[in-house]
């Protein structure tokens, strides 16, 4: 718990610092301080934490609420070639509705998960909030950057 | 001056005769398909899976997988190929195959008609296959919805487009054996094994190729270039310049896509894992047991990425 609260703080202090530098370095920030989150739902998914429903949603809420800042980080002109490196993939711009629809379903999904009654529907749960970092991923980004 | 004008000649038609045999498209005989065979559909769909059939056969522009129409395009340094229609459609697809035909294809890169197949269908690992396995998948294939799509030419220049040449790629970069198993390990280890090498194919995309198009054996899973887009295809093995996971890192992964450091795999991976988290638990865990040994082999992504 000690080690999620710093990695909630990280991702706090992350999101306040980033607001300065250019939206690819916002949105690669905002996606690397997922990890932490995701890491602490998946131990509690499989009970390596002992599961609370006030710890799911602890897990989930910051996923939510930074995806939303995150599907608004993609401006015309920060697409893949420019300076700064990029994995984002073209179809981000060129079917904006469909990236914006996989970015909605992955907010509501983890709203589910950390709405989650026991440990059984939050792992069920939360494979639905994996699979859609597999759908996005699949066709907006094209490789790590 | 003569003599060796004769010399030339002749030399020249043992080549030709050489050259003629080495080329020609060779083929599994009918002995291969043993008598009593019953097909086992549900081997045939885990086949499937683990061959990814769905990646690059499915019918562009619609998101059913089981829809085999074909024609995504599979862009490569030597030209743009678009996978075929291999739904059971009579007219466009594979309805009219015979067991052997799709055995010869699948395995040989031999297509119905006699014809060298591009490797673009990694034949070069579904040789490792196991026939019995090959004759699953086709059968499950048939219960597939046939797609009216026809099939879509390759972009490919010349030299490339003489198919006959394959004759000679095929002679350097095939060996026409099936998996073997290793008994110093264990039932799982190969199991994985067979799956990995086999119908998962791995190495094809997750190995540097020489120039023309073979793997390179001494660097096999160790990563390389991307050849159907930008970037970097990471090296798998368990070296410093590879992954460190564990098996069961390896099994969560190809279940739900995500790496040990919660990074979620992108691009084509992610179609792979849409493949993979379909199999039954024990493949996946077979698969992860063999991968977690591979020989640690160096490989990495340079600093500055090939821009091309």
């Amino acid at each position: 718990m000690k080690k999620f609260a710093f990695a909630a703080l990280a991702l706090a202090t992350l999101g306040a610092t980033a607001a300065s530098a250019g939206p690819i370095e916002d949105r690669q920030a905002i996606m690397k301080g997922f990890a932490g989150p995701m890491k602490e739902a998946v131990a509690l998914s499989r009970g390596t934490t002992p599961y609370t429903p006030a710890a799911a949603k602890a897990a989930m809420d910051p996923l939510a609420q930074h995806a939303e800042t995150f599907i608004g980080l993609f401006p015309k002109g920060t697409e893949a070639g420019g300076a700064v490196k990029t994995g984002a993939g073209p179809a981000i711009w060129t079917d904006a509705s469909g990236f914006k629809a996989a970015g909605m379903k992955f907010i509501a999904d983890t709203k589910a998960a950390g709405s989650a009654k026991d440990q059984a529907g939050f792992a069920d749960a939360l494979k639905a909030v994996q699979a859609d970092c597999g759908a996005c991923h699949k066709t907006y980004r094209v490789t790590a950057p | 001056m003569r003599k060796f004008l004769t010399a030339i000649i002749v030399l020249a038609i043992i080549g030709l005769v050489v050259f003629w045999f080495v080329t020609m498209p060779k083929t599994i005989g009918a002995e291969a398909l043993a008598a009593g065979y019953t097909p086992d559909l549900k081997n045939g769909q885990e086949m499937f899976n683990a061959g990814g059939c769905a990646g690059c056969h499915t019918t562009a522009g619609q998101k059913e997988r089981l829809k085999l129409g074909g024609g995504m395009a599979l862009k490569s340094p030597f030209g743009t190929f678009y996978a075929p229609n291999i739904s059971p459609d009579k007219q466009n697809g594979i309805g009219n195959w015979s067991e052997l035909d799709f055995v010869n294809a699948v395995q040989r890169g031999v297509g119905a008609d006699g014809q060298h197949l591009y490797p673009a269908l990694p034949y070069t690992s579904y040789q490792r296959m196991h026939v019995k396995d090959v004759r699953d998948m086709f059968a499950y294939i048939k219960t597939l919805p046939a797609e009216a799509t026809p099939d879509k030419a390759h972009e490919i220049g010349f030299p490339f487009n003489v198919r006959r040449l394959l004759g000679g790629w095929k002679f350097l970069y095939m060996d026409n054996k099936e998996y073997a198993a290793d008994p110093a390990h264990d039932a799982e280890w190969n199991r994985g094994g067979y799956l990995v090498e086999g119908p998962g194919h791995c190495a094809e995309c997750h190995s540097p190729r020489d120039p023309m198009g073979g793997i390179v054996t001494a660097s096999r899973f160790a990563g390389g270039k991307n050849m159907d887009g930008p970037g970097w295809i990471p090296n798998i093995t368990p070296h410093a310049d590879g992954i460190k996971w564990s098996k069961d890192d390896m099994t969560n992964f190809l279940e739900t896509g995500q790496t040990p450091e919660f990074d979620s795999a992108g691009g084509s991976m992610a179609e792979v894992i849409e493949n993979m988290s379909r199999l039954t638990a024990d493949d996946r865990k077979a698969m992860a047991a063999y991968l977690v040994t591979l020989p640690p082999r160096p490989g990495k992504k340079p600093a500055v990425a090939a821009k091309k």
